[in-house]
């Protein structure tokens, strides 16, 4: 078979291979609804803590909720996130309400940063939705109570591997 | 239909389904097989102790590849992988059945190409040859690799990362084409019906794969599917009973001498060969090569 044969069948297939998925996922983005993705500055303002979340059915006294407070580092810049543990429907995930710097300043947000999947022996199986590079990765992660107001958020992902203390805030 | 598997899939589902096959087939599946593989071996008076040394040898090739592909993983993964995904890629596509479909049909025909090239030019077949030196066909075979069976496959899989798809499903599904593979190297599944026979990759195709016979050189080159031979002009189907190996044996079972054998050869050969431009074309042209 002459190289210019296979060279054609060749970039056929993968045309057809990558295409597919490309024009499925178009056509589905197409069929929804408009999203309007709201530009995520970290850029620390004087803004408090954004609107509260609607009041949501708490199905028991879990000690994972309430609000905790996570150091982050986005881009050289350190500072801390609050998160709002909340339970619906039976399900625990926790928004990120605010972030905050250290002198105090303060932005409001309203991100999904935690699933809670499975309670397990070592803890509960998560979804950690995270940034690096402008782009979003769920990473699946474990988190335990280490005290009642100190939980700890661990996770391994390819190569990527962290463990961080969250506290309780009063 | 479409809908359905178009609809937006969790990572931690498609990760626990892949993790089902890709590593725990080496627990229900692969390692019974070679016990069953062993037995048979023992009833039709075929056990040696060269079959046992050549099983053992294999075992240790395998730790060595996945030592190589380990430090690779880290530096490739992680940074290459995901460097070209954030930078030199199409629009990311959403992770649903469609996406993963494809992605693996795509690794499967990226690993037909990669293992196309590994037998085509030299330096390939000098690091694949360790695969194919084995005089026996079983289940440890699949694990016997060559030095830089681990670098290869990344140049074909960057492409499939820049068409959109994301560097962990990409690396999934390769992992997922190669235990596919491992499971066809056996001789006590003679053929499957016809028309699995038609599109899949089976035993029987890839004994001819590593068959020593002259009709059998360089054919079927597929992971999980054969169609890619038939379509692209390197089928040959199991007719005459196939020898095992390669052309110019081996004669071994220390590790070591099996894993380097193909680069040592390669090296001798580069030696005795004069001038700088026939001692690279070594590299690049078909095994078995000399100049004019």
């Amino acid at each position: 078979m002459s190289n210019t044969k296979l060279f054609f069948i060749s970039i056929g297939i993968i045309a057809l291979l990558a295409g597919v998925p490309h024009i499925t996922a178009n056509l589905s983005y197409a069929n929804t609804t408009e999203i309007v993705e709201t530009p995520k500055e970290k850029i620390i303002s004087e803004v408090t803590e954004a609107e509260p979340f609607e009041e949501e059915e708490t199905i028991n006294e879990s000690p994972f909720l309430g609000k905790w407070r996570a150091s982050f580092n986005y881009d050289g810049t350190m500072g801390y996130m609050i998160v709002r543990i909340t339970s619906k429907k039976g399900k625990m995930v926790g928004h990120i309400i605010a972030y905050e710097d250290d002198l105090g300043n303060s932005e409001g947000a309203k991100d999904l940063v935690l699933q809670f999947k499975k309670e397990k022996k070592s803890g509960w199986s998560a979804i950690y939705t995270t940034e690096y590079e402008n782009e979003t990765y769920q990473i699946p992660c474990t988190v335990k109570l280490l005290s009642p107001s100190q939980l700890q958020l661990s996770y391994d992902y390819y190569g990527f591997s962290d463990i961080e203390t969250w506290t309780k805030e009063k | 239909m479409v809908a359905l598997l178009a609809k937006e899939l969790e990572w931690i589902d498609v990760q626990y389904w892949f993790s089902i096959f890709n590593d725990w087939s080496l627990v229900y599946v692969i390692l019974p097989f070679f016990v069953f593989e062993l037995i048979r071996y023992t009833v039709l008076k075929r056990m040696t102790m060269d079959l046992i040394k050549d099983s053992i040898a294999n075992a240790i090739t395998f730790v060595a590849f996945v030592s190589i592909e380990y430090i690779l993983g880290i530096l490739a993964v992680t940074k290459l992988y995901f460097w070209v995904h954030e930078h030199v890629s199409l629009p990311h596509l959403p992770l649903n059945w469609i996406t993963i479909i494809c992605c693996i049909l795509l690794a499967d025909f990226a690993y037909y190409w990669d293992h196309r090239m590994m037998h085509r030019i030299g330096i390939g077949w000098a690091t694949h040859a360790v695969h194919h030196s084995s005089p026996h066909f079983n289940m440890s075979v699949a694990y016997r690799f060559g030095p830089m069976d681990a670098i290869f496959p990344i140049l074909f899989s960057i492409p499939i990362v820049m068409l959109g798809f994301d560097p962990i499903l990409v690396l999934l599904s390769e992992v997922f084409v190669q235990v596919f593979q491992t499971l066809l190297h056996t001789e006590v599944i003679k053929k499957f019906p016809k028309p699995i026979e038609y599109i899949f990759n089976t035993p029987s195709h890839h004994r001819v794969h590593h068959g020593s016979n002259r009709q059998y050189w360089d054919k079927n080159y597929a992971g999980m599917l054969i169609i890619w031979d038939r379509m692209l002009g390197t089928f040959e189907p199991e007719v005459e009973e196939v020898r095992y190996g390669i052309d110019k044996p081996v004669d071994s079972t220390n590790p070591i001498t099996i894993f380097l054998h193909g680069l040592q050869r390669l090296v001798k050969q580069m030696k005795k060969t004069e001038g700088i431009g026939n001692k690279l074309k070594l590299l690049i042209k078909p095994p078995g090569w000399e100049p004019k």
